[in-house]
């Protein structure tokens, strides 16, 4: 009787042991080692283009971030001068190079004209920056647009693109949206 | 308006005047195999805070009983609890009947002990839960005193338990640990509140048997059991919800044999629309929620297998405004120079939006060996999956911006050691294997990448009465967890991190501007606790004392890249340590008559905490971002939840409750983010004599003012080419909430019941807003709400 007793109790300590040692040995099916695909982000704007034309000439700055969200700072490059008292057509283009080769999100942009508009920012020495470019609910879009350019000095230009704003608006500060570009130049206009 | 309020308290005070319930019960509980007494059985009447012991023959008595119906919860140490409905029109002698020997406990019974169930202060019963049955989980639980919901928006709220959520609270349900991204701010647990029968916070030496990690507690959700009678129940609840137009059904249907075998059904479905401030629609707001889950189970003597299948999803509409490209729409946000769009009612639900699910399966075994003790082993496979949908860029609505996927396979076993009433002793080892699967369809970089992780866990749990009155329990456990990750770094930021020299190990290729790197890591951790409860005939204290370390969770390690929902930029740390947290508490309970007094203070020293802190501003070519690194500090968490509650008659009770918690970042002398303000709770329940079956209950929540904020930012502003301060710490004033309801349970007739019950929240329709709702900066909180409720058991 106490043998069968004794046995039992080891059968017991033993089944118990297994299922202890069962739960630690447990391996589920190992990871395949395949690499997770790269994501190359084709929705990503790394480079906005600003092309200012003329009879004065052509001036054209660029903003180009090809980290992304990644740490480095947009390089900003302005090529040429403004001339006082001259109205410059303007248009935007908006690229992404981070992929070869590079995309023009202008496309994606123009085709949801009515989701978006630029806004400008500018100081006196620029008399003013207007859309010349418009929607299919004729509200302006902004991609085109011309400036007309005063004295002497020198200026910072701000360009803002506001996707899904409240249009028509009466200026950034009530559009609402999202803003998928807000770069600044600092451009100079001479004689 | 605040004459009117004390006016309405006056009043149902003196509504309240004394019915004579001069009812009492007999009874005897038996054990249902060999009618053999069982003494020491605790008999609660349920609801109230009337219980009492059987005698060594079994024999209880109830004095003081009113007319109409209880239920009693009659519970003993070695079996499980049972429920009794009774009609009580005289006095009353019955039999009781308890399945002895067979495993039916509650899952937090053991500390329960000569009557009191410590954990009263601690958990919700059925009752309360099919009454909160219409809100989130996370807004249910502050029922608790001490637990606050961290929400985004009006829909997606996680639990806070005295200041800790998400990694640093371990959710267990029906016996498993949910495992999901509770790493995210914008994540809520996935549970329906209706599907939840009880729940207790644990703290102290018994929440180590849930898992080694659990800084802020456990919150274990119970499981269910059979009741071995031949029974069928269904209850269904029925709300419909004016603000939002919200309309809710859940169904329970519960069959249950003498033979042990169990099994059920539980659906909730939850529509709503747009919510409403007082003043106007806010924009997206809706949200469409499924949850089915269905238990089955067979218990014996000696053996017995528990399976549990559930899955929910739900569909949370996010507050368009909430919506922004950079800092300087969030600082014209937080300026409030955008107005919030004010829409018209609508129960779609648009980007940005997400979508969750989860789901749960589980089969668990025990056999019990006689005189040596009882054998359990449980499998549970989980599956979650979110998906956030952005407002993007051509035609890419449809894509998810984040789709992630988490699977868990887990493996517990623990056995149960055989011993006297007085003590226990338990040990077990359980095993983790888990799969995240970012998917790349999205196109957007992954916030957090690739990973696959192994964790094993033991655990060692014992506790023995020293005298009648003294008991101490204690436990020791040992976690290894092993992370693997492969993840495609910014090259730029793998090198501005320094990763590139000190986890050059980790480097695998090279894409131009990306690389694809493969960091693994491993964290042993070790936790123990100590805790010691002493009641007298009117008091009772507990004392926990507890150590634990936290492991990072992938969002420490891993996160790199614009958080597109938050306007920030998140950074992980490769090299972060786990966190060492010690964890001092008390609770006091004092009974005596009518009254009962709840004290139960806290306090909280952690060594390398970890949190998200912002440490400056990033450009890119969308304008500035700020960036939120996580960090490791020094951190003190200390405070004190509290309740007073008084029965002043049979018909009326008074219910007052504050919480306090204070937290400070020792190293850098700030205080932290997110922190529950203080807070108050008073409230008065009033039943009628009149009339039979109607209950109201007044309920106001003061909520003070959050002074200790972090510094708000400076940040360089380049569309107006100044320093800007971003006030994105500020909080908001402080706010009186009126919530209350009124209830009433038809005569029941058959064994059919129904109850209607009315349901109002937020009654003075005050506009406020809410500092712990990461979308405060975009819209106040919901205005007046009325749920109407109907409630059918069968």
């Amino acid at each position: 009787m106490k043998t069968i007793k004794i046995t039992l109790t080891m059968k017991t300590i033993k089944i118990t042991f297994l299922s202890l040692l069962s739960s630690l040995l447990f391996i589920s099916c190992e990871k395949d080692d395949k690499s997770p695909e790269l994501i190359q982000e084709e929705e990503l704007i790394t480079s906005v283009i600003v092309t200012l034309n003329s009879s004065e000439g052509q001036v054209v700055l660029s903003s180009k971030d090809l980290d992304g969200d990644g740490p480095n700072v947009p390089v900003i490059s302005v090529v040429g001068a403004l001339k006082q008292n001259t109205i410059y057509n303007g248009t935007i283009q908006l690229l992404n190079e981070s992929v070869s080769p590079s995309e023009d999100i202008t496309i994606e942009v123009k085709e949801e004209a009515e989701e978006h508009q630029f806004f400008y920012d500018f100081n006196t020495i620029i008399k003013r920056i207007e859309a010349t470019d418009v929607d299919k609910n004729n509200n302006p879009l902004g991609i085109q647009f011309e400036l007309e350019t005063g004295a002497i000095g020198s200026a910072n230009i701000g360009f803002t693109l506001r996707h899904l704003p409240t249009k028509p608006n009466t200026g950034i500060t009530t559009a609402g949206g999202e803003t998928d570009i807000a770069v600044t130049f600092e451009v100079s206009v001479v004689e | 308006m605040k004459h009117i309020f004390v006016g309405i308290f006056l009043f149902l005070f003196f509504l309240s005047h004394g019915q004579d319930c001069h009812f009492s019960l007999k009874g005897r509980v038996l054990d249902q195999h060999n009618g053999q007494p069982l003494s020491k059985a605790v008999i609660n009447v349920y609801g109230t805070n009337k219980e009492v012991l059987s005698d060594l023959n079994g024999y209880f008595i109830i004095n003081s009983l009113c007319k109409g119906f209880i239920e009693l919860e009659i519970s003993h140490i070695s079996c499980g609890t049972k429920f009794y409905p009774l009609n009580i029109f005289e006095n009353t002698d019955q039999a009781f009947l308890l399945e002895h020997h067979i495993e039916a406990l509650n899952e937090v019974a053991v500390l329960q002990r000569k009557g009191a169930d410590l954990n009263q202060n601690k958990s919700l019963n059925t009752e309360t839960l099919a009454q909160l049955s219409s809100l989130n989980f996370a807004d249910a639980l502050t029922q608790i005193q001490g637990i606050t919901s961290l929400k985004t928006g009006g829909t997606i709220a996680k639990p806070l338990i005295q200041g800790f959520y998400g990694s640093r609270v371990i959710t267990r349900n029906q016996g498993v640990r949910m495992q999901d991204m509770e790493w995210g701010d914008e994540h809520a647990p996935n549970i329906a509140t209706s599907s939840v029968n009880k729940v207790s916070l644990i703290t102290g030496a018994q929440a180590l048997k849930y898992g080694g990690d659990a800084v802020g507690g456990v919150l274990v959700l119970d499981s269910k059991k059979p009741n071995f009678t031949n029974n069928t129940n269904l209850s269904a609840i029925f709300t419909g919800q004016s603000n939002g137009r919200g309309f809710q059904s859940s169904q329970n249907f519960d069959q249950n044999f003498k033979n042990g075998i169990y099994y059920g059904l539980q659906l909730d479905y939850k529509r709503a629309g747009n919510t409403k401030t007082p003043s106007l629609y806010m924009d997206n707001t809706g949200l469409e929620q499924l949850s089915v889950s269905v238990p089955f189970g067979w218990h014996k003597e000696n053996w017995g297998i528990d399976s549990y299948v559930s899955y929910f999803r739900a569909n949370n509409a996010i507050l368009s405004s909430s919506h922004i490209g950079n800092l300087s729409d969030l600082i014209g946000q937080i300026n409030q120079t955008i107005p919030l769009k004010d829409t018209s009612f609508s129960y779609d639900i648009n980007n940005p939006k997400q979508e969750v699910s989860h789901f749960i399966g589980k089969l668990a075994l025990y056999r019990r060996f006689s005189d040596i003790g009882k054998l359990d082993i449980q499998y549970d496979y989980q599956q979650n999956n979110r998906k956030e949908y952005d407002i993007r860029l051509g035609n890419r609505n449809q894509i998810p911006g984040t789709d992630l996927k988490l699977e868990t396979h887990a493996l517990q076993t623990s056995f149960n050691v055989q011993t006297a009433q007085s003590k226990a002793l338990e040990f077990g080892v359980e095993s983790k294997y888990q799969l995240h699967f970012p998917n790349p369809d999205t196109g957007v970089r992954r916030l957090i990448p690739d990973y696959h992780s192994i964790s094993f866990g033991a655990f060692l749990y014992g506790k023995t009465s020293l005298t009648d009155n003294f008991m101490l329990s204690a436990s020791l456990r040992t976690d290894y967890l092993e992370i693997k990750a492969d993840k495609y770094y910014k090259k730029s930021r793998w090198e501005s991190m320094g990763y590139n020299i000190q986890y050059a190990q980790f480097f695998v290729a090279d894409f131009e501007s990306q690389i694809l790197t493969a960091p693994s890591f491993s964290f042993p951790t070790y936790a123990a606790a100590l805790s010691a409860d002493y009641k007298k005939d009117s008091y009772t204290i507990q004392g926990h004392y507890q150590y634990v370390e936290r492991a990072p969770n992938p969002a420490e390690l891993f996160s790199e890249g614009l958080h597109h929902s938050a306007a920030r930029i998140e950074l992980g740390a490769l090299d972060m340590d786990k966190e060492k947290a010690h964890k001092w508490s008390l609770q006091y309970e004092y009974t005596k008559g009518s009254t009962h007094l709840y004290i139960a203070p806290f306090f909280n020293f952690i060594q390398d905490y970890m949190v998200l802190l912002p440490t400056g501003v990033e450009f890119t070519i969308r304008g500035a971002f700020p960036v939120w690194e996580y960090t490791q500090t020094n951190a003190q968490f200390i405070g004190v939840d509290t309740k007073l509650s008084q029965q002043w008659n049979t018909h009326f009770k008074s219910i007052h409750g504050l919480s306090i918690v204070k937290a400070k970042d020792l190293i850098n002398n700030s205080p932290f983010p997110n922190i529950p303000p203080i807070s108050s709770q008073h409230e008065i329940e009033k039943k009628f004599k009149a009339v039979q079956g109607l209950s109201i209950n007044l309920k106001g929540n003061y909520v003070f003012r959050q002074n200790e904020t972090p510094e708000n930012i400076s940040v360089f502003n380049p569309y107006d080419q100044s320093q800007s301060i971003l006030r994105i710490n500020d909080s908001p004033p402080d706010y009186f909430l009126l919530s209350g309801f009124a209830a009433y349970a038809f005569p029941k007739k058959s064994s059919t019941s129904y109850k209607i019950r009315l349901i109002g929240e937020n009654l003075s329709n005050i506009n406020y807003r809410n500092y712990l709702n990461r979308l405060r900066y975009f819209s106040e909180e919901m205005g007046v709400n009325i749920n109407l409720q109907f409630i059918i058991n069968f």
